[in-house]
């Protein structure tokens, strides 16, 4: 399953179609900005800048934008959709900002149809991480009649499940509490620590409490 | 697998599968029927015959009162022969050559029961006979004959003598491997020979045996010079030819069609057969194309999810392996079903028919079980076909 780690991700003049004809002051749209394996970013913006279509763009499965995205300076137009699932199975990860959990199974199984995939943690790792998230009570609910903040943190383990050098992660703390945000802060930290990866966490408003490398405003 | 199952199993509608199911293994069932009742009672009607070709014709002169008093005037002269073997249409002539001697042959059939007749040979030359030739020899000096007997002789026994005394229907089979004793009487010797069915023909009212026994025994036991020709066999090697009909008729020859009336109903069999075969097909490809809509909408309906299991990671092999396996049990049952009805319409149809025929053989399992699989292979890979160019259309 391993195959060489991804160590930067470049956006080269990329622009959203949404958002053509503005360039931002950052320069991430329109300009080039890397994002290097080791390092942690959060992006901030206002709502409507793109940082969900940054997140799509970078996991594949958008390309309404113009520029070129590059891993290592391969440019990720040419990957067909085999090379996008290794890359997605063995390099990158992405808790949406929608989710996308399914409301028929447990948060159990949600996690499991992942980590069954990659087999990345055992099952007392998994048990662990819902412990230390405090939904351990919920393992065996539906995932369609949890709170959306506890969806978030089985969506959070759920990302969790496989190998990655880049993680994106949408508002992932947008409906957690105080506790409960610097809990999967802690967790992010050990993971990315372990794996010597890279995070890239978007924010409107409510920001995590980490020790972020570097700040991008959209 | 499991957990792919319940996620995808939503939208899978029980009443659509059943009625599908029905109508598909209605239609198999109809194929296989047809398929394997044609092959068990095809053999009835199409035996192989023993004369070589389908195209020959055996052609005499007329027989009347008056020539038959004069005698010498119904045989073919050798100037007759060489111009009929002359004719571009006829591409080879045969002599029929009569037995000199007298013949008596015994049949034990069992049970005390002995039949025996006097009876006689012809022979015509090893090229028109359609018989294995390690069979069709005679060895001089040997006891073993092979011998072609008239196919009706054997109707003869199954439906008549056989019914009426109460004894074993034969199969040609059977009929090939009894013992006949053959006596050769002539010339005051009288010796037995070892005679076997080597072959039944429709074509020819006759028993034959090997030219070279004919001609070692007429030389050996025969009371009177070999007579020239009265029939000969004429092999056709273009059926359409009018020049050769013309001379017949000119030169005043009978020519002495074939029995045909089996191979006609061997022909009206496949007809029938090929009728059914085609509305069951019809019939189960309405069924496969009703289930491939059906599956189709499935696949729209649980499209987000497929869609979000391949942005997880999973092929398009993986996340539509629920519905890739449903597809391969349907079919697996519907096939076995549909065998099931077959082989139940079969047993009922030859309890009828036995009566009348004898043991059928079993030659019609295999051809439908080589349908059964095909039929199935097909589908399956349809199915395939189906659910994964649709599933691979979803997620980039």
């Amino acid at each position: 399953m391993h195959s060489k780690p991804v160590d930067q991700l470049t956006f080269d003049g990329v622009v959203p179609s949404a958002l053509l004809g503005r360039t931002s002051a950052s320069g991430l749209w329109g300009g080039r900005h890397t994002f290097e394996r080791g390092r942690t970013y959060l992006v901030e913006a206002a709502s409507g800048t793109g940082k969900s279509s940054l997140c799509a763009y970078a996991y594949g499965y958008r390309n309404d934008y113009s520029g070129r995205i590059l891993f290592d300076g391969t440019d990720s137009a040419k990957l067909g959709k085999a090379a996008w699932r290794r890359l997605r199975l063995t390099s990158l990860s992405l808790m949406f900002q929608e989710l996308r959990l399914f409301g028929s199974l447990t948060a159990m199984e949600n996690v499991r149809l992942k980590n069954d995939l990659t087999h990345h943690k055992s099952d007392e790792d998994i048990d662990t991480l819902f412990d230390r998230l405090g939904i351990a009570d919920k393992r065996d609910a539906p995932a369609s009649l949890m709170s959306y903040g506890q969806q978030q943190r089985v969506a959070f383990i759920r990302a969790l499940c496989q190998p990655f050098d880049f993680l994106f992660m949408d508002e992932p703390v947008s409906h957690l509490d105080e506790c409960n945000a610097s809990a999967l802060a802690d967790i992010l930290a050990e993971e990315l620590d372990a794996r010597g990866a890279c995070a890239v966490v978007t924010s409107v408003g409510r920001k995590m409490n980490f020790d972020f490398d570097e700040n991008i405003t959209l | 697998m499991k957990l792919l199952w319940k996620l995808l199993r939503t939208h899978v509608s029980a009443g659509q599968i059943i009625g599908f199911s029905l109508a598909n293994v209605l239609g198999l069932a109809v194929v296989m029927t047809a398929v394997v009742l044609h092959g068990d009672v095809l053999p009835l009607f199409d035996g192989r015959d023993a004369l070589a070709g389908s195209s020959y014709a055996v052609i005499s002169k007329p027989v009347d009162t008056m020539a038959s008093a004069l005698d010498g005037d119904k045989v073919f002269t050798d100037d007759e022969i060489d111009a009929l073997a002359a004719q571009p249409a006829v591409s080879g002539v045969g002599r029929f050559t009569p037995s000199t001697y007298e013949v008596y042959a015994r049949i034990s059939l069992g049970n005390g029961v002995e039949m025996s007749t006097d009876m006689f040979f012809e022979s015509v030359p090893d090229a028109f006979v359609d018989v294995d030739s390690e069979q069709w020899r005679f060895v001089e000096g040997g006891k073993y004959l092979p011998i072609v007997l008239p196919r009706n002789y054997l109707d003869l026994y199954n439906f008549g003598f056989a019914s009426a005394k109460g004894l074993p229907k034969l199969s040609e089979d059977v009929a090939g491997v009894m013992n006949i004793s053959i006596d050769i009487i002539g010339r005051g010797r009288r010796d037995t020979y070892l005679g076997f069915i080597a072959g039944f023909s429709n074509r020819l009212n006759t028993i034959l045996v090997p030219q070279s026994f004919m001609d070692y025994a007429n030389s050996q036991y025969g009371t009177s010079p070999a007579p020239s020709p009265s029939r000969l066999i004429v092999e056709v090697a273009n059926p359409s030819d009018e020049s050769l009909a013309l001379m017949l008729k000119d030169s005043g020859y009978e020519v002495a069609e074939g029995d045909d009336s089996s191979g006609r109903l061997a022909f009206f069999l496949r007809v029938v057969a090929g009728l059914v075969i085609s509305v069951g097909l019809l019939i189960s490809a309405l069924a496969f194309f009703i289930f491939a809509l059906s599956i189709y909408l499935l696949l729209e309906k649980n499209m987000s999810k497929l869609e979000n299991l391949m942005l997880l990671g999973y092929s398009p092999h993986r996340a539509a392996a629920p519905y890739l396996a449903l597809t391969l049990v349907l079919g697996v049952l519907q096939t076995g079903c549909a065998v099931a009805l077959a082989m139940a319409a079969r047993a009922a149809c030859l309890d009828k028919l036995s009566p009348m025929f004898g043991d059928l053989g079993q030659s019609g399992l295999a051809p439908m079980m080589m349908t059964a699989a095909a039929l199935l292979a097909l589908q399956v890979i349809l199915y395939y076909a189906v659910i994964i160019l649709k599933v691979r259309r979803i997620a980039r």
